[in-house]
Order: C-alpha cells, then structure tokens, then sequence
C-alpha cells in the first residue's frame, strides 16, 4: 500500500498550548506539510527532499534566538520558499516547473467510493495544476497546509488584499472547471 | 434585491467569507445576500466542497528515513556545541593556569617534566589541527549533520 500525506485536522500553523513549542515538536508535526510545500514548488521528489532538509538545519542554527511567542511556520515555509525560488532560478526553468501528476496518490476510502474519489480527487488536481503558479501557491497554503491569510502573506511577502483577491481568482477557475463534477 | 455592482462587490468577497477572514461586518453582508442569491449561494457551495477536496488530496509520502536521520542528528547539536564550549574553556583555564604557575614558581624543568610536557604539546597540536581542517570543512559541506 503507497503512503499518504493528507491534510491532518489540526491546521499546521497551530501551536501547543502549553508553552513555547521545543524544535523536536515542530519538526515531528510539519514535516512532511513542508516537505508537500517543496515538492508542490518545484516538482521534483529529491530536489524537495534537500530544500526541506536544509531550511530545517537554518531554523534549527536560528531556533535559539527566535521569538517564542510567533508561530514558526510562516518562517519555515518562506525559507522553503526562497531555497525552492534559488534552485529554480539555478535551473533557469521556474516557468516549466511541472508538478508531476503522479505525486498524487488516491485518497483513503472504502473500496465502493475509492474510484470515484479517486476519479475527483485527480480532475482536481489537474485543476489546480493548470493554475498560475502564483494562485496555485496561495490555493495551496491556504485549503491544504491550512495557512491564514496573515501567514500566507508572510510567506510570499504580500499584502492580505493580494492574498485575497488571488485566493478569490484561484478558486473561481479551479470552480469553473469542476462545476461539472460536483 | 441587490445592486448589479453590490452583487458583483459580494461575489468577490465570498473566498475570504469562506475562510472567517472577512470583519463582521463584512461578514454579515455577506451573509444577508446568500440568502436572496441564488446564484451566489451555489458559488459559495461549490467553493466549500472544491476546499474539502483540495484538504483531502493525498501526495507522496516523503522518504521517512532520511527525514528522521535528519531529526536525530538535529537532536545532538545542541548538546554536541555545549561539549566543545567545555573543552575548549577548559583547555583555555589549563593554560593560563599552567603559565602563571610557571612563571610564578619557575625552576629548571625534571626530565619527567620535559616528556609529559612534550606528549602534551603533541596532543594540543594534534587537536588544534583536526579542529581547523573541520572548520575549513564546514562552509562547503552543507549537509554535515546528515548521518549517512
């Protein structure tokens, strides 16, 4: 059976209640978010496993001297950002970053509703596939990762009205292309 | 019935009402118009369901060994650090403390003196050459607490 990475209840950006949370924690509950958010940016498994492992070892170097009380996860996402952003432009091909149809894997569920949600789950992703990737970015962080629109701003250094109105936009095409289905 | 250029206002806002990011009253406008548009009301449906779907996809699982190579190797730095400020604060004491001594207190050295002191020296700059070739080491490798 193919391991999964689904979207968990709890959103990634929550942290503990009780204290500040130790790296161990963060690193155990968002890894394999940050390693999505990586693979989703540049489309290549082994490329998205050194971008995940090398912004862990900058937070890890700067976890010390950070404010407890700002929820990491905006940082960790935009240095996965920028790590992706250098080794596209490295590539000089951050335009054909392809996300690879194939990184989908079907989701879990009875055998009677499996082909059918399976079905669905892959007309949708090649709709948000055909996104730009500016909204396929922010369709992403916001309804998979489970960003708020304050940490997604961060993220891409944007202003929350960008973030909404290109939130808005992302969603009425993915909408337009699946109204069919639902 | 709403405005032709309120409908289209509203209609623009129903992604962030979705999300709980709109301000109440916001909010509430938007709220009162799902009620008389149908057409909103649909888009706004379908917006829900495309986010319980898009939260449901599943991806690739990421290689799980290496990842957790990477966590234990993480979790030895930071004792790892505090082990080599030891070390290298208690050389520092040693040294200062042998040279006031010395100075203080000097006679013509023993020749059991002169040999411990000689293996000392040799450890000391065994020591001092390993740590340097490590250092130069460090910017260009920049997966070194990756276990292999």
């Amino acid at each position: 059976m193919t391991a999964t990475t689904t979207m968990p209840a709890m959103p990634v950006g929550d942290a503990a209640d009780s204290g500040p949370e130790s790296f161990a924690e963060f690193f155990e509950r968002g890894w394999k978010k940050a390693y999505c958010f990586a693979l989703h940016l540049v489309g290549e498994r082994e490329q998205a496993m050194d971008i995940t492992q090398e912004a862990y070892l900058r937070l890890h170097e700067r976890w010390a001297s950070r404010d407890p009380a700002r929820e990491p996860t905006a940082w960790l996402y935009s240095v996965i950002r920028n790590l992706a952003i250098d080794h596209l432009r490295r590539r000089a091909r951050r335009q054909e970053a392809e996300i690879d149809q194939a990184l989908l894997r079907s989701p879990a569920a009875g055998p009677d509703k499996a082909a059918e949600q399976s079905e669905l789950a892959e007309r949708l992703w090649a709709a948000i596939r055909s996104l730009p990737a500016e909204q396929r970015e922010i369709l992403l962080l916001r309804d998979w990762h489970g960003l708020d629109y304050g940490q997604i701003a961060e993220v891409l250094g944007l202003s929350l009205g960008t973030v909404s109105s290109r939130l808005h936009h992302a969603r009425e095409k993915v909408r337009e292309q699946m109204r069919r289905y639902l | 019935m709403t405005a032709p250029n309120q409908h289209e206002e509203i209609r623009q806002m129903l992604s962030a009402y979705l999300d709980g990011e709109l301000t109440q009253g916001s909010a509430q406008r938007v709220r009162v118009h799902l009620e008389d548009c149908e057409e909103c009301r649909r888009a706004f449906e379908e917006m829900a369901r495309l986010q319980e779907l898009t939260k449901e996809l599943a991806f690739a699982e990421p290689p799980e060994a290496r990842m957790k190579d990477l966590e234990k190797s993480l979790s030895v730095q930071a004792p790892r650090r505090l082990g080599w400020l030891f070390v290298l604060a208690g050389v520092a004491a040693w040294f200062i403390y042998g040279t006031i001594t010395y100075i203080r207190h000097w006679r013509p050295p023993t020749v059991e003196e002169l040999i411990g002191s000689a293996v000392v020296i040799g450890f000391v700059l065994l020591f001092v050459s390993v740590a340097v070739e490590r250092l130069r080491q460090l910017p260009h490798d920049k997966y070194r607490r990756i276990e292999k």
